[in-house]
């Protein structure tokens, strides 16, 4: 085959980026070394820090290296290269700026390199203070990182096989197309595939360098449960674990909560938690490192349950592994409505997960002898008991739902010893299947720290004890009272764990009082956190389990058993300016209009009085709802109207999509315009750069010209620009006899068309019409509308409780060493 | 702890009957072949639409109510009823994944589906970026 050079592209650019990307690699290789050899001399009791150096400068290196990626790979989506792979796949000019940094992260290398990212930067701030516990502890990171950077090493092994997604490859080696073979064959390639359109949402901007701090950040406790199992010093790793598990715990809670936010706002599957893999797998690992934090604290107090809370913060990272595993390697296929592909990673992800499982098996089997343990007797009436029980039950909960969202991995491993796949499905009713284990388990997680806040460390005077429960207990079974009546909570279940939650309420906030009184504040963050999930936990069960559908078809036409009965009428069909009765209001969708490539349709609401008939305008909400083939079809954002006491939330299920019909001349506006003015239209910014005579006229009045009629033609030329893409219009208006033509002129691309409608010659005004040529109004749209009431409460727990966390990091920090 | 072997037995009992419920609990795949002799059991059937028969939603009439004729995996066909509103990417799937059960020996009730839809990324994609 012939050898093509190609033009324009940046080939230096990707090139300086993977140097970027093997000096991370290498600089991660030698810290790892050098780090051990210095643990080892550490161990020795040598004071020659000479390794130590080394290490520090091999951890700059790697950082250099990383800080580098992340800059080309800003560069190039920026600059819009599309000739870079990652580029082409994740971005496009249409792109606002704000959501240039989700291109980022969009794809498997970026998200790896920002879970890198967050360890170099909170390994900067870690080994500030680390001391002697910079070296043991460096060396897990820097494994980690070495098996971050291969990911993204693209270093081709055979022809199938590559070490790594390099995130600096090119289109053309990654794709087969005949444009390939043409030198030149960036001038044909203007635009990029785009950002998936489900990512473009503000939370989108924030909640993933959230999430992955929050997963960076497990690896310090798990780091210095490791490290403190080579040294043999078990008393000073504490000091420095409890903040950065504390803030392990509000991180990648804030994370996974900006998560449901981000469910609730952007998709449409109706609420905040849907039990989902990808949800549960990050939600896991969190539930054990929060188990772990309690059975630190308890060994902080006690002397007792280390071995438990080493295991429980390995596992915590170990599960984060896991779910980096369930969630990337495809293996979770059709169970999950997050779908992933392979990418061919699988190998490199399981090497991933199976080497910190074997590093960890190997040195707590080495150090279980020389464990402490503890053999006395537990007082019933002691902190520590009921603490260590509950940590232990919510590890039990967490199993449960690993188990079940392992369901895809195990019926794989029966079909490797069966041959083919298994037939093991996700249970038929998710939801159910969660609620079922996880309310009993929450409600006595719950009970547990009422009694565990109550008591104190070793032995609790009994009486003080039950007085302090008994007030709690009356204020908890107020506090259920109203629930009930207000929020008409009237299952079992859900009144038990509206009691055992407000119970917890209750009790922490009778601890919290003191410290505020006596502006203690900074003891006040287990209370704070504890009051935080309460409230969290009554915001879910009444929004879940008295969320209500609005949306029913209440026509009272049947057309016979074959359809729907009114339980299952969900969605409502609402034609263009046709009122339709649903639930106290009478909705009317009113019209539509496109912001590019967003759809939104105008639904008014008024509330209607049965008794007058009288109905009065409420609000009007907008759901987008935008026709995307690349995505499958309609993606829906929902809108929500929010009250204080409830939320109104709709989103569209079904447009008529108008297949056939012409597009037609929308959002047309005429400008008064001469040489040299600017306007804008939509985010163009347009400019009128040239008017003369018509440099060349359409082929028919060519012809009539030619055929020697008075024909005359004037030609207006305006520069229209947006973002990184720029057009040039040259709309025409031809005098002919009386007549006067004027030729559309359209920019396809945009879908905008321009007209040079007047030449007032008195003024010397000219006016150009711009309108986009879409498709019309949808004649009717299909909705559907649920009423979740007081997720307020859920809210404001969130909030409260990563607050709680951030409040118990702060007070941690000025801990003193235990002796 | 010297309650820690109490605390222990208590665990392993519950952890194992997790196990044991949540694999009761689980659902299974199925083809319709199996779906009519189980009649109105909960099952996962997996297959792609015959786009030669009437797929059915018209949403004047009725928003929740669409049928359509479903291929499984071993070439059996069943009209399958969906009482909701018509997936927004059904027309797009190349492969659906329905929850549901066999109402008769023809009639397969989904009560959730799946839609699978082409690996974005494949070809066709370059058409598009060369415009």
């Amino acid at each position: 085959m012939q050898e093509v050079t190609f033009l324009n592209e940046h080939l230096a650019v990707g090139n300086f980026g993977y140097f970027f990307v093997i000096l991370s690699f290498i600089g991660a290789l030698a810290a790892l070394v050098a780090y051990s050899f210095e643990t080892y001399h550490q161990r020795l009791g040598t004071t020659d820090k000479s390794w130590l150096k080394i290490g520090r400068i091999a951890f700059a290196t790697h950082a250099v290296g990383v800080l580098g990626i992340v800059a080309v790979l800003f560069y190039i989506i920026q600059n819009h290269y599309y000739e870079f792979y990652y580029v082409w796949r994740h971005s496009s000019n249409a792109l606002p700026v704000r959501y240039m940094i989700s291109c980022f992260w969009e794809g498997q290398e970026g998200s790896f390199l920002l879970w890198s990212f967050w360890h170099v930067v909170l390994s900067a701030i870690f080994m500030l203070k680390a001391k002697n516990w910079e070296a043991p502890t460096m060396i897990v990171i820097m494994l980690a990182q070495v098996m971050l950077a291969s990911m993204i090493a693209g270093i081709p092994i055979t022809e199938e096989f590559t070490f790594g997604l390099n995130p600096f490859r090119l289109l053309r080696s990654e794709m087969t197309a005949p444009i390939f073979s043409t030198p030149d064959y960036l001038e044909h390639l203007h635009d990029g595939n785009g950002l998936n359109a489900l990512l473009q949402n503000y939370w989108m901007v924030i909640h993933p360098p959230t999430l992955f701090l929050g997963f960076a950040a497990t690896i310090f406790p798990f780091a210095l449960a490791i490290a403190a199992l080579i040294t043999g010093d078990y008393k000073s790793w504490v000091k420095p674990a409890l903040p950065w598990t504390i803030f392990t715990v509000g991180i990648l809670g804030a994370g996974i909560l900006m998560g449901g936010v981000w469910a609730y706002e952007a998709l449409s599957f109706g609420g905040f938690w849907a039990w989902d893999p990808v949800e549960n797998a990050v939600l896991v690992p969190w539930m054990i490192i929060v188990g772990g934090l309690h059975t630190l604290v308890v060994y902080k107090n006690t002397g007792k349950a280390l071995a438990t809370t080493i295991i429980w913060l390995s596992l915590g990272f170990i599960l984060i592994l896991y779910s980096t595993y369930l969630t990337r390697s495809g293996v979770l296929g059709d169970t999950s409505v997050h779908s992933f592909t392979g990418d061919g990673l699988m190998i490199q992800l399981l090497t991933f997960l199976f080497s910190f499982v074997a590093l960890t098996a190997i040195v707590l089997v080495l150090r279980w002898k020389s464990l402490p343990k503890s053999k006395d007797k537990d007082d019933y009436s002691s902190r520590e008991l009921w603490m260590f029980i509950a940590s232990v039950v919510l590890a039990v909960a967490a199993f449960q739902i690993i188990f079940t969202t392992s369901i895809p991995v195990i019926n794989k491993l029966i079909g490797l010893f069966g041959g083919g796949d298994g037939t093991l499905a996700p249970p038929d009713d998710v939801i159910g299947h969660y609620h079922r284990f996880q309310i009993p388990f929450v409600i006595i997680i719950v009970l547990f720290t009422v009694i565990a806040q109550f008591s104190k460390y070793r032995k609790t005077n009994t009486n003080k004890l039950y007085k302090s429960l008994l007030i709690a207990f009356l204020i908890s079974a107020g506090l259920t009272a109203i629930g009930m009546v207000g929020a008409k909570v009237n299952e079992a279940h859900y009144i038990i764990l509206l009691w055992a939650s407000s119970y917890s309420l209750a009790a922490n906030a009778m601890l919290l009082w003191p410290y505020l009184k006596v502006n203690k504040w900074k003891f006040s963050g287990a209370s704070l956190a504890h009051i935080g999930f309460a409230l969290l936990l009554i915001g879910a069960l009444i929004s879940t389990s008295k969320q209500e559908v609005i949306s029913k078809n209440n026509t009272g036409i049947h057309y016979g058993d074959e359809y729907s009965d009114e339980e299952n009428g969900n969605n409502i069909y609402l034609p263009l300016n046709e009122p339709k009765l649903m639930g106290k209001y009478l909705v009317t969708y009113v019209g539509d209009s496109i912001v590019e490539p967003d759809h939104y349709f105008k639904v008014r609401y008024d509330e209607f009085n049965e008794e007058t008939g009288e109905n009065k305008y409420a609000f009007t909400l907008t759901p987008n709802g935008q026709i995307n083939p690349q995505m499958g079809g309609l993606l829906a954002n929902p809108s929500t109207k929010r009250y204080a006491d409830r939320d109104i939330y709709t989103h569209v299920t079904s447009i008529d999509a108008n297949d056939g019909e012409d597009k037609v001349l929308r959002y047309n506006q005429a400008f008064k315009v001469r040489k040299g003015s600017t306007f804008n239209y939509k985010g163009f910014k347009c400019e009128v750069i040239g008017f003369g005579p018509a440099s060349e006229l359409p082929p028919k009045q060519k012809a009539l010209k030619q055929a020697g009629l008075d024909i005359s033609a004037a030609e207006l030329t305006i520069t229209l620009q947006r973002g990184a893409a720029e057009y040039t219009a040259k709309p025409v208006i031809i005098a002919a006899d009386t007549m006067l033509i004027r030729p559309p002129f359209e920019i396809p691309e945009e879908n905008l068309v321009l007209f040079f409608s007047f030449i007032d010659t008195e003024t010397g005004d000219l006016t150009v019409d711009i309108g986009k040529l879409l498709k019309p109004t949808p004649t009717f749209i299909i909705m559907k509308a649920i009423q979740f009431p007081f997720i307020n409460i859920l809210w404001v727990g969130c909030i409260i409780m990563v607050i709680g966390s951030f409040v118990a990091v702060y007070r941690r920090m000025g801990d003193k060493a235990i002796t | 702890m010297k309650q820690g072997g109490i605390i222990a037995i208590i665990v392993v009992a519950v952890a194992v009957s997790i196990i044991i419920t949540t694999l009761a609990d689980a659902g299974t795949y199925k083809t319709f072949s199996d779906a009519k002799d189980i009649l109105n059991k909960p099952i996962n059937v997996v297959g792609h639409v015959n786009k030669s028969k009437s797929i059915n939603y018209d949403p004047a009439k009725d928003p929740n109510f669409m049928s359509f004729y479903l291929t499984d995996t071993v070439g059996y066909e069943m009209k399958v009823v969906y009482k909701d509103a018509k997936p927004a990417d059904f027309d797009m799937a190349t492969k659906l994944v329905l929850k549901g059960h066999a109402t008769s020996d023809s009639t397969f009730e989904a009560k959730e589906i799946l839609t699978k839809c082409p690996s974005k990324y494949k070809e066709g994609e370059m058409a598009a970026a060369d415009k």
